[in-house]
């Protein structure tokens, strides 16, 4: 074998060699099955029946005339934690990426909110951002208070466009309609 | 006040010769007669030009309407002084000695005031401290000055909030004189201690309910024409890039309108507070991303809101008409309108839905914009105070009845904004406190009321229209001097209403839904909750079908998915967007219009998409539903909804496993479908999503996510939820793995996460789409796309879906998505019951809806 045979066997293995790593990091490999995670018992919580607060904070979501019961049994499921606030930051970059300039949060109240029959540790927020092409936007959301995830949201703005034909509108794809 | 200047012809007495003191005389006297006090200010030097003898106090000099009514139509836009505009008279801007202004509104007699409620600055880059008042105590600053424009500006949005407190007054002293009399009415008598007839809120939780306890009014914003933002509260008057030198501020009509939204959001919050210390954590929008009706009503309310304020037929001739030919008309009389039939009559009325894509300066382009199609919405509501003018005898006052008969439709407006809105869900309350049993009358109840509000019974051109036209016959037509009752105006009568209700096309219910029911059982009305009303049944008014006449009911069953058949070989189901810059564009879009979009960037992201027009595998798309009508009418107010609803039998509580009831012909009990067991059961009353519990357990019923997966099973397939088939199937997905699943860097748990929603799901904040119509035996597409200049869809047609990045390719989905539309026979009420409407329970079901079964497979 000469060295020159030598070297593009190298080569080609390597490449090969590189093929498959690169087939195997991107192929979808099922992953090994665990537990789901489920509600940790609640740690002791501050229930204050007769303000219908829990840590000091008011609760949401109290069926009417069964309050000072339900807080009884109360079993709040997160726990707060400052991560919230990447949490939400890194919602925002994975949808605005690149266009987003400057994002500001401010919270404006923490409470707890029984939804879908669980009650969570909850952060009310306004949400400021700025873009590129001057673009601005200010809502408010809440959100989940352990981890940030965004449960609901409103307030949005309401922008007037000089001429609606100048709105952002989805090009239909000439694929579609080809003669 | 009248200024004399003889001081400044003074000097000319000192010339020798008369015929030259004449002449220079004359011709400063010409120049002059033009000005007044601010114009011989030099720019940024002395001001106090004229000598304020107290007289000036708090005053500036305040143009009143636009360059374009003032100066002539061809005016502008660019580069416009205000000089010539200017009231020869200077007006009171602000008793403050800062640019603020109060507010005060009045509850019977008594005053409640609010301090400094509203700034005026000049933009966001700016100071954050208001103008200070002059050293010479007045406002008056050197004419198209910075200081100048927020002067102006916060003289106009005074006068809009002072003339709304007024009308609200007078709205709040109606609805309580109904105490008592056995009628229910939404404005709460407690709201003169909620404060929530203003953006200010409970006096010592402002900061819980608002960035800032009063409204922010920027003058020269960097941003855009004109906005108005709920979550500050800011309205921002801006600019436009093309023309240097044009303001917005410089037309009082767009400041009105703006203002108008402020105002919709003060009314439609009315009840969402109800004492010092309780309210509701969130507040009512009307209108979302895109085309809807919701945000058509709320423009066509600030169209109507600049009527009240300057009682003419046109609206933005300046900002809009002059910049991009974009002003619009208030009546069919007007000639903007090219279109010869329109006119202010039964037959020429602007009507639902043949006008919803109008645009008067451009008539033959079909645009889908809210702004188009409130244009019906400003034209009715104007056509109504006309009608109240006349029918009223209001017409003889001084102003010719602008004044009384715009304050009574701001009495049904405010009325009907404050019940639709009420997050805590009961539209009325006990007397003058609010209701505290278990029982709800509006909005299912205070836990899942803005889901309500905003997705499962939105305010749309019905729920909107029948409310109003039920305030109507309650405050206005109401005639029964046996129950010492008469309305405000008998002589315009219910048949009076519901016709003109009609001319417009908007006669789109066979009932006022006005029998107190309560959204969770048709058995039970208000009357269990408020006994104190004295009388022993509530009646349902029926609208009088005779009246009926251009209005047109359709039954949901003539809407579906469009089908490509020999006749038609180009129709699409679907249209589908799987281009990652044209998504990202559109998330980003979405985001800028306050609409975030939680993606799950653990499981699938833009980067996958291919751009093939088919799903594959971690994309997210676009869906557009190609919706045709096989009815011989016009469809109008589509909404298609991928939310989570209950059409599923839950199998097992700890898994969360379940069998898809059997709703229509699609999914039957051979495919895995349920007839029986909680499927049989009437829809849940109570709203809740399929997620685990604190028991660590599912709930025996719920709502479900929209899309099933087929399991195939040896010789058996069969639609199942999303998690039974990855645990089934082998794919051994752990919850990290499934879309919708939120960790951080130290905790993986995520205790609202649905595993039903693992593999496909709509994104929550894209999963609801709305279309303005859909002609008669036409697709969505046939209808309003092709036929538009651009051939692009509006960002409210389309639904956003995730497609987690672990599916195995061939993969079978079917989602359930349910539709309805406006002019509906059958999406409200199905016949029974007297034509009731269904209780707010039933839209957590399938009665209300026709079903639509969007298929997919998942291609490598």
């Amino acid at each position: 074998m000469t060295r020159r045979s030598l070297l593009l066997s190298s080569i080609l293995v390597a490449l090969l060699l590189g093929g498959a790593a690169l087939y195997l990091s991107l192929r979808p490999v099922p992953v090994a099955t665990g537990p789901t995670p489920s509600p940790k018992a609640s740690a002791k919580l501050r229930v204050d029946v007769d303000r219908l607060q829990v840590n000091g904070l008011r609760v949401v979501g109290l069926a009417p005339g069964r309050e000072r019961d339900q807080l009884r049994t109360l079993s709040v499921v997160n726990r707060p934690s400052p991560e919230w606030e990447e949490g939400l930051l890194s919602t925002f970059r994975a949808q605005g990426g690149q266009a987003i300039k400057q994002m500001n949060l401010k919270k404006v109240d923490s409470f707890v909110w029984i939804h879908d029959g669980l009650a969570l540790f909850v952060e009310s927020v306004i949400v400021s951002l700025k873009g590129d092409q001057n673009r601005e936007t200010t809502f408010r959301v809440l959100v989940d208070a352990q981890n940030g995830k965004i449960l609901q949201h409103w307030d949005q703005p309401i922008v007037e466009s000089p001429n609606p034909r100048e709105n952002f509108r989805i090009k239909l794809d000439p694929r579609y309609h080809e003669e | 006040m009248i200024v004399v200047r003889q001081w400044m012809i003074k000097p000319l007495k000192k010339t020798t010769s008369r015929w030259v003191r004449s002449s220079c005389a004359l011709v400063f006297l010409a120049l002059l007669t033009a000005c007044n006090p601010t114009e011989l200010t030099p720019q940024n030097a002395r001001s106090n030009v004229i000598t304020n003898d107290g007289s000036f106090d708090n005053k500036a000099f305040i143009y009143d309407e636009s360059p374009s009514i003032l100066g002539g139509p061809n005016l502008g836009p660019a580069k416009v002084s205000m000089t010539p505009f200017l009231l020869r008279e200077a007006k009171t801007i602000t008793p403050n000695q800062n640019l603020t202004a109060n507010c005060e509104m009045f509850f019977f007699n008594t005053p409640v005031k609010l301090e400094e409620c509203i700034y005026g600055l000049s933009k966001a880059s700016g100071t954050t401290q208001p103008l200070p008042r002059r050293a010479d105590r007045t406002y008056i600053f050197p004419t198209n000055s910075p200081e100048f424009f927020q002067v102006n500006a916060l003289y106009h949005i005074s006068q809009a909030t002072s003339t709304f407190f007024r009308k609200l007054s007078y709205a709040y002293s109606q609805s309580q004189q109904l105490l008592g009399l056995g009628v229910p009415k939404a404005i709460p008598y407690y709201l003169m201690s909620s404060r929530l007839f203003w953006f200010k809120a409970l006096s010592s939780t402002d900061q819980r309910l608002f960035k800032n306890d009063y409204l922010t009014a920027y003058a020269q914003c960097e941003d855009g024409l004109a906005s108005f933002d709920p979550a500050g509260p800011t309205i921002c008057l801006g600019t436009l890039e093309d023309f240097p030198g044009f303001y917005t501020v410089q037309d009082p009509s767009v400041i009105y309108h703006e203002m108008g939204h402020a105002f919709v959001s003060v009314m439609m919050n009315l009840r969402n507070g109800t004492s010092g210390v309780s309210y509701h954590p969130f507040r009512t929008n009307l209108g979302s991303f895109g085309y809807d009706e919701a945000g058509s009503l709320n423009e066509g309310i600030a169209d109507y809101y600049s009527y009240v304020m300057n009682a003419r037929e046109r609206f933005g001739e300046f900002a809009l008409g002059r910049t991009v030919r974009q002003a619009r008309p208030l009546t069919e009389s007007d000639s903007l309108h090219p279109i010869p039939t329109l006119a202010e009559s039964a037959e020429g009325r602007l009507s639902y839905p043949q006008y919803v894509l109008y645009d008067p300066n451009n008539p033959d382009d079909n645009v889908e914009d809210i702004h188009y199609a409130g244009q019906i919405v400003s034209h009715y509501l104007v056509a109504l105070t006309k009608s109240l003018r006349s029918d009223c005898g209001y017409s003889r006052d001084r102003d010719g009845g602008h004044d009384r008969a715009t304050s009574v439709t701001m009495l049904i407006l405010s009325e009907t904004l404050a019940e639709l809105g009420d997050l805590n869900a009961r539209g009325i309350d006990n007397g003058t406190v609010p209701l505290a049993g278990s029982n709800f009358f509006v909005n299912l109840d205070a836990t899942s009321s803005y889901l309500w509000t905003q997705y499962n019974n939105p305010i749309n051109y019905r729920r909107f229209f029948q409310t109003f036209a039920k305030n109507i016959n309650k405050f206005v037509s109401y005639y029964n001097p046996a129950a010492n009752r008469t309305g405000l105006c008998p002589d315009f009568t219910k048949n009076k209403s519901e016709k003109l209700l009609d001319d417009y096309g908007l006669l789109l219910f066979r009932t006022y839904n006005d029998n107190g029911t309560s959204t969770k059982s048709r058995a039970i009305n208000y009357l269990s909750e408020v006994p104190g009303l004295g009388v022993s049944s509530v009646a349902l008014t029926s609208v009088s079908e005779n009246n009926r006449r251009k209005s047109v009911l359709i039954s949901k069953q003539l809407i579906d998915l469009a089908t490509r058949t020999d006749e038609n070989p180009d129709r699409s189901s679907y249209y589908l967007v799987d281009s990652g810059s044209d998504i990202q564009e559109f998330l980003q879009a979405l985001l800028f219009k306050g609409f975030p979009v939680p993606l799950s960037p653990n499981a699938a992201g833009t980067v996958y998409n291919n751009n093939n027009v088919k799903i594959s595998p971690g994309e997210v798309v676009g869906i557009i539903p190609n919706l045709l009508n096989n009815s011989n009418s016009t469809m109008a107010g589509v909404q298609i909804l991928a939310t989570d609803w209950d059409h599923v039998h839950i199998t097992d509580r700890s898994s969360g496993t379940f069998s898809p009831c059997v709703v229509d012909s699609f999914t039957t009990v051979d495919q895995g479908g349920e007839q029986g067991l909680t499927c049989a059961d009437p829809t849940e009353s109570t709203y809740r999503r399929l997620v685990r519990g604190a028991d660590n357990l599912f709930p025996a019923s719920a709502a479900a996510p929209v899309c099933l997966v087929l399991l195939e099973e040896g010789e058996r397939s069969r639609w199942v939820s999303q998690n039974e088939f990855r645990k089934k199937q082998g794919l051994n997905l752990l919850d990290k793995d499934c879309l919708g699943y939120s960790t951080t860097a130290t905790s993986d748990a995520d205790f609202s996460f649905n595993p039903h929603e693992c593999l496909a799901r709509f994104l929550p904040g894209a999963n609801e789409a709305f279309f303005s119509k859909i002609d008669s035996q036409k697709t969505y597409y046939e209808s309003v796309i092709k036929e538009s200049a651009q051939s692009k869809f509006n960002v409210g047609n389309l639904l956003l879906l995730e497609v987690n990045k672990w599916i195995p390719p061939g993969t079978k989905f079917r989602c359930r998505l349910r539709a309805r539309f406006s002019n509906c026979s059958d999406c409200y009420t199905d016949g029974t019951n007297a034509n009731d409407d269904f209780i707010d329970a039933e839209y957590n079901g399938a009665r209300a809806f026709k079903v639509i079964n969007f298929e997919f497979d998942v291609n490598d």
